[in-house]
């Protein structure tokens, strides 16, 4: 613990000096993402149009909102691999209902919203009353929301509604002004939200609190249980919100669309820690690391790059990251 | 070692279940999974006449042992106190490299067999530094090498099925029928199985993987090295993910870069799944063999009754879960967590 307490301070030494501050590394995250565009652009001139911007940010939108859910769970020091059969399960409740009736589109949110919510709450329940390691739980929650999704779609199929509601793809497709998306006015306003209350209130503090060292969290008598369970419910509606967006952007669904936004979202968790030089996981962080793979994403596909380079890149990201915070600092050497 | 690792633990059990085991009681939870398997055996024969043939039963251990070696390495890695979500795609990298050495640029059998167990070690031992000496969460760095292995698997062989031809002899570990009943990869597996598990149970360097697993403080106090224990344990798993690689290659005789989204989860199941056998809760080889087969029976005769694929799913998640959930349970600290972040 010493060591930490050692970082704490000399995070806040930067804080208030911050004429000392290195301008390079603490904001290296943003200038990889223009020399990311600057190269994307001369490759490809499409690139840079307004027309392709607004669809990186469109993407991000799910990428984001998936990414701010398991930054609380990484907060509170467990681990979410299941936000991508979360996320994909949550739209597929939602549009299966298509197939078969047609309920109002606030009934059609609401159900998908409660999909996440539920799955992760059953996430949260193994986790805090058992006490199995989350990342364990979440590992069989992937496949059991997959099967779900699988048994719901009939097989894995991709589903196509024959008429959606009307305003179904509100959320998912259409412009406010002609020009801002509505997905990015709903990232925006729910990382609003998070950042608010990671940063700003006695429940983020406690969420830190109780990350950095649960049993000290419980003897000064934070609940710590009870905050554990409400972290798990709040990212289960956030990727039942990701869920919701990606059914209503694609007006169809199958069992494996979650997955390709899964391992952008788990990489901006971690690479977030690098923004500010914070060294932990935090919500700022993690949204410019969330444009920043989804920029990359962008440009792959732009570039007409090969496709298997994209998970290779990918993980290469996701280890420099840790790799990056963690050299020198051993954990199984002390 | 079974009762007394958790007595410093504060939910620990009662004195009186320490001093007077319930023996039915411990006798069920320790075979129980052996019951599971024979219960299962009847109900499954009973619905589908086809599943209790001799050769659906080899056909079913032939599958196992591919779960259960991959299973092995993990088990290796768990038992540490790690974890290695990327032994699958190891393994999946390590069989495409082999069928495309013998099919594709002819080099003779040992060599692109030496080949392979090179490529295989190197990339755990990649694993190894990043966890043990760099000192990223294992479950993240390994993640992140799933990533970048399955992108590679699918650059080699050009994102499908790698379909060459390939000599007899190359069949000879994975494919060929002894007795025309006994597929061969039965025999590798359990012939390696044999040596893992003299290794971990019967050595003194097996007991000290033991050991740092259990009581990281403890081990640390009475001289082994953790670092270079863990180590050991990810060039172990590379080992055995390798003779997977190698064992997939030979009875498959395709490199498919897809194989190892179907082996990641069996293999995980039947690690978690093995450590309520005999053990309370800590995770052993013969548990894990157990728990291959028996994973292997449910896939196998859920398919034979004729369930939709979703079963599937649903079932090995409800699976994972519940052993799980069991071994907290059961034994006293439950599964030590593993650092994230």
């Amino acid at each position: 613990m010493g060591k930490d307490s050692n970082n704490n301070y000399k995070d806040f030494i930067k804080f208030h000096a911050s004429e000392k501050r290195n301008i390079f590394k603490d904001l290296i995250l943003i200038w990889v993402i223009l020399l990311s565009i600057i190269i994307f652009t001369i490759v490809n001139p499409a690139f840079f149009t307004v027309a392709n911007l607004f669809t990186i940010i469109r993407q991000a939108s799910i990428v984001g909102l998936l990414a701010l859910g398991l930054n609380i769970i990484v907060i509170i020091g467990g681990f979410d691999i299941s936000i991508g059969a979360i996320a994909n399960f949550a739209a597929v409740v939602m549009i299966a209902q298509l197939m078969v009736a047609t309920p109002s589109i606030y009934f059609l949110w609401a159900t998908g919203i409660t999909a996440g919510v539920v799955l992760s709450l059953i996430n949260s329940a193994f986790i805090v009353y058992i006490g199995v390691p989350a990342f364990i739980v979440t590992l069989g929650m992937q496949s059991l929301a997959t099967g779900f999704s699988r048994a719901l779609t009939r097989g894995g199929i991709t589903m196509f509604p024959k008429s959606l509601p009307e305003g179904f793809t509100f959320l998912g497709k259409s412009n406010i002004l002609g020009v801002v998306p509505v997905a990015v006015v709903i990232f925006i306003f729910f990382a609003a939200i998070i950042i608010i209350l990671i940063e700003y209130t006695p429940f983020g503090r406690k969420l830190y609190a109780i990350g950095s060292n649960s049993e000290a969290a419980n003897h000064v008598g934070i609940k710590v249980k009870k905050i554990k369970i409400i972290a798990f419910l709040i990212s289960g509606a956030l990727y039942g919100v990701g869920g919701v967006l990606l059914g209503s952007m694609f007006g169809s669904v199958n069992a494996n669309m979650g997955g390709s936004f899964q391992m952008p979202a788990i990489i901006a968790v971690f690479l977030g820690a690098a923004f500010l030089s914070i060294g932990r996981p935090n919500i700022k962080g993690t949204i410019v690391s969330v444009f920043l793979l989804v920029v990359l994403v962008n440009g792959f596909a732009m570039a007409n790059l090969p496709f298997f380079l994209r998970p290779v890149i990918q993980g290469l990201i996701l280890l420099i990251a840790i790799g990056y915070q963690k050299f020198g600092k051993s954990r199984s050497l002390q | 070692m079974d009762n007394n690792d958790g007595k410093n633990n504060n939910n620990s059990i009662s004195v009186e279940a320490m001093i007077k085991p319930n023996v039915t009681k411990k006798l069920f939870l320790n075979y129980g999974l052996l019951l599971v398997m024979v219960v299962l055996f009847f109900g499954f024969s009973a619905v589908a006449p086809r599943f209790a043939t001799w050769r659906n039963i080899f056909n079913l251990l032939g599958q196992g042992s591919i779960i259960g070696l991959l299973a092995l390495g993990l088990t290796n890695i768990v038992i540490c106190g790690e974890f290695d979500i990327s032994f699958a795609a190891i393994a999946t990298l390590v069989s495409i490299f082999t069928v495309m050495f013998v099919g594709v640029y002819h080099i003779p059998l040992i060599i692109a067999y030496l080949l392979a167990f090179i490529i295989g070690i190197g990339l755990s031992v990649i694993n190894g530094i990043n966890v043990v000496f760099i000192g990223m969460p294992s479950f993240v760095a390994t993640l992140g090498m799933m990533s970048i292995l399955t992108g590679i698997g699918k650059w080699v062989t050009k994102g499908s099925v790698l379909y060459v031809q390939l000599p007899e002899s190359f069949k000879v570990i994975g494919r060929v029928k002894i007795f025309g009943l006994i597929p061969s990869s039965l025999i590798s597996f359990l012939v390696i199985a044999f040596f893992v598990a003299v290794f971990l149970e019967l050595t003194f360097k097996g007991r000290h993987f033991y050991a740092v697993g259990c009581n990281f403080e403890a081990a640390k106090r009475v001289g082994i090295s953790i670092p270079r224990i863990k180590f050991e344990s990810f060039i172990l798993q590379g080992i055995i993910a390798s003779a997977s690689g190698v064992l997939m290659a030979s009875l498959f005789g395709v490199g498919n870069p897809e194989m190892a989204g179907s082996f990641l989860f069996p293999a995980i199941i039947a690690t978690f799944l093995g450590a309520v056998f005999l053990r309370e809760g800590i995770p052993n080889i013969l548990g894990t063999i157990v728990a291959a087969m028996l994973f292997a029976e449910i896939a196998n005769g859920l398919v034979m009754i004729g369930s939709p694929l979703w079963v599937k799913e649903v079932v090995q998640g409800a699976i994972l879960l519940g052993s799980v959930t069991m071994i907290s349970l059961l034994k006293p600290g439950g599964i030590p967590p593993v650092h994230i972040g």
